[in-house]
């Protein structure tokens, strides 16, 4: 007798049973079920086994398995040295559904409830629980079931450890504790490992409530499949936040432009020694980069409700100059597309100036070290002059008191022959 | 008579007994009580005594893995349990000498 056959026929009866106890909790069939198959098979193997009236069906095999349909519940063997016969499972067991009542009677749990009854008929979920019983069936019933039943178990201390981790992960949600992929805490770690302890101990069958409290497993069982994805998105989603800031800290690096307290400068100002506006100054800085506040797509303006493009100003050799101040602004309605420079131009006519510098002067500044008189703070329209504490403007004025008035008539040449210009262009 | 009803009322002592000797899995305490003379003994109603008797707390349980097939899940008694046989012990011997008693009585007259 090939020994696969037979556990495959002791599986079927051993399924059979099974489904007759469909109606008590997994756990219960599970602990009513379990190393059914190896005592039915060993049962069926003992040579000293009671004679309970099994009949050798068919004698020689192939006659009775060619005249008709095998029945799932009979198995040949070799019950005797040398002669083939088949034997009735329910012949030596009873029927599946008698063996399911004895073991469950036995057990001391209450008798199935006929089907059609009336608890079966009010539940709301009878249909759908005929279909997926009618699947279930399906499934049990295949012949590959054995080995993949076999797999799943083998699996099944990976779920008491996932069914603690989720519960635990409840628990922590409501009492507030700090919970990542893991505890956070060496109490919260301590309940971790007497929920995985507890958890671990019940799956190996150990540990298990009295009777009347199977009913509160399956609850808790059903909580932590329900919660499981929550866990797992909730550990997730920590994930997300790191790459969001992750993103934020590099768009603020590579954003180009000049910027006063978090806000975009929308246009520079340049006042001379002498508290004057320096028309056309151009900025650049220690190492000879031009400081450019344009932005090619424009900045959108919320209070006018417009979208404001600027206008560079024009070397001698022609060149654009975007880091002469101050620059002239134009809204979309004074300007438009130009598809041959790819950028928004003013359109023809619309006169387009710098704007006015916000305060037409600042107090001159003192050639000497001098506290200057009548200097009102209040006045200060460029913000970094204002950052000095009143010592500031004092010990300022020395090094830009050097090249007065350089960078407004500096439009002419591109090197300035000035000292304080580096050498390198 | 009808030896499968009478079985029901002592088939916990019989297991407790069967288990004091030795611990055993399913079948085997099966086997050693046919083989003590209970041969009408369901297998079925064995399991569930062991399961029932379990959830009681008289047994351990404990598994034992077999090289050759599934593992074997074991029995074994523990100190309840012994008190619980000890019991059973008394109430069957007053039970069987009433019964022995009674019934030697009907031959005798």
């Amino acid at each position: 007798m090939p020994t696969a056959v037979l556990i495959n026929h002791v599986a079927a009866y051993a399924a059979a049973v099974r489904k007759h106890l469909g109606d008590l909790s997994p756990e219960q069939v599970d602990d009513l079920t379990d190393g059914l198959e190896a005592d039915l098979a060993e049962a069926l193997d003992d040579p000293t086994r009671p004679i309970t009236g099994e009949i050798p069906l068919a004698p020689p095999v192939d006659e009775r398995a060619d005249a008709g349909s095998a029945p799932t519940e009979k198995l040949s063997t070799t019950a005797d040295a040398g002669r083939t016969s088949v034997l009735d499972l329910t012949a030596r067991f009873g029927s599946p559904e008698a063996y399911a009542e004895e073991l469950r009677s036995a057990a001391g749990l209450p008798p199935a409830l006929p089907p059609g009854s009336l608890r079966r008929r009010r539940s709301p979920f009878a249909t759908f629980r005929a279909s997926s019983e009618a699947l279930v069936d399906g499934i049990v019933s295949h012949r590959r079931w054995p080995a993949v039943r076999d797999f799943l178990v083998s699996l099944r201390p990976v779920w008491w450890v996932a069914r603690a981790w989720a519960l635990f992960f409840v628990v922590a949600s409501i009492a507030g504790i700090p919970f990542g992929l893991g505890p956070r805490g060496f109490l919260a770690f301590l309940l971790f490992v007497a929920v995985v302890v507890v958890s671990v101990q019940h799956g190996r069958g150990i540990w298990s409530p009295p009777e009347r409290f199977a009913g509160a497993v399956t609850v808790l069982n059903v909580i932590a499949i329900l919660a499981f994805p929550f866990a797992a998105s909730a550990v997730d989603g920590r994930g997300d936040g790191s790459t969001v800031a992750t993103y934020a800290v590099e768009a603020a690096t590579v954003e180009d432009g000049v910027y006063l307290d978090g806000d975009r400068v929308q246009n520079l100002f340049v006042y001379g020694p002498d508290g004057l506006p320096v028309d056309g100054a151009r900025v650049v800085d220690d190492e000879l980069r031009p400081v450019v506040v344009a932005d090619p797509d424009g900045f959108w303006d919320p209070e006018d409700e417009v979208t404001a493009y600027w206008l560079p100003r024009a070397d001698i050799e022609g060149r654009d100059v975007w880091n002469a101040f101050p620059l002239a602004t134009f809204t979309d309605s004074e300007g438009e597309w130009d598809q041959d420079a790819g950028a928004w131009v003013p359109t023809e006519g619309a006169g387009v100036a710098p704007p006015a510098p916000p305060v037409d002067r600042l107090a001159p500044l003192s050639t000497a070290a001098e506290e200057p008189a009548g200097t009102g703070s209040g006045t200060d329209g460029v913000a970094t002059e204002e950052r000095g504490t009143t010592t500031g403007p004092a010990a300022d004025p020395a090094a830009p008191a050097e090249q007065p008035g350089a960078p407004a008539g500096d439009l002419e040449g591109a090197p300035v022959p000035d000292t304080t210009v580096p050498a390198v262009p | 008579m009808d030896t499968t009803q009478l079985l029901k009322g002592v088939l916990d002592a019989a297991v407790l007994a069967v288990l004091e000797q030795a611990d055993g899995y399913g079948y085997d305490v099966v086997r050693r009580l046919r083989a003590a003379g209970l041969e009408d003994v369901g297998d079925a109603s064995v399991y569930g005594t062991l399961r029932r008797l379990y959830s009681a707390g008289v047994l351990t349980s404990y598994v034992v893995p077999s090289d050759e097939g599934p593992h074997r899940k074991y029995y074994g008694i523990n100190t309840q349990g012994r008190g619980m046989l000890t019991v059973q012990r008394k109430e069957w011997n007053e039970f069987a000498g009433a019964m022995t008693a009674l019934l030697m009585n009907e031959g005798a007259a």
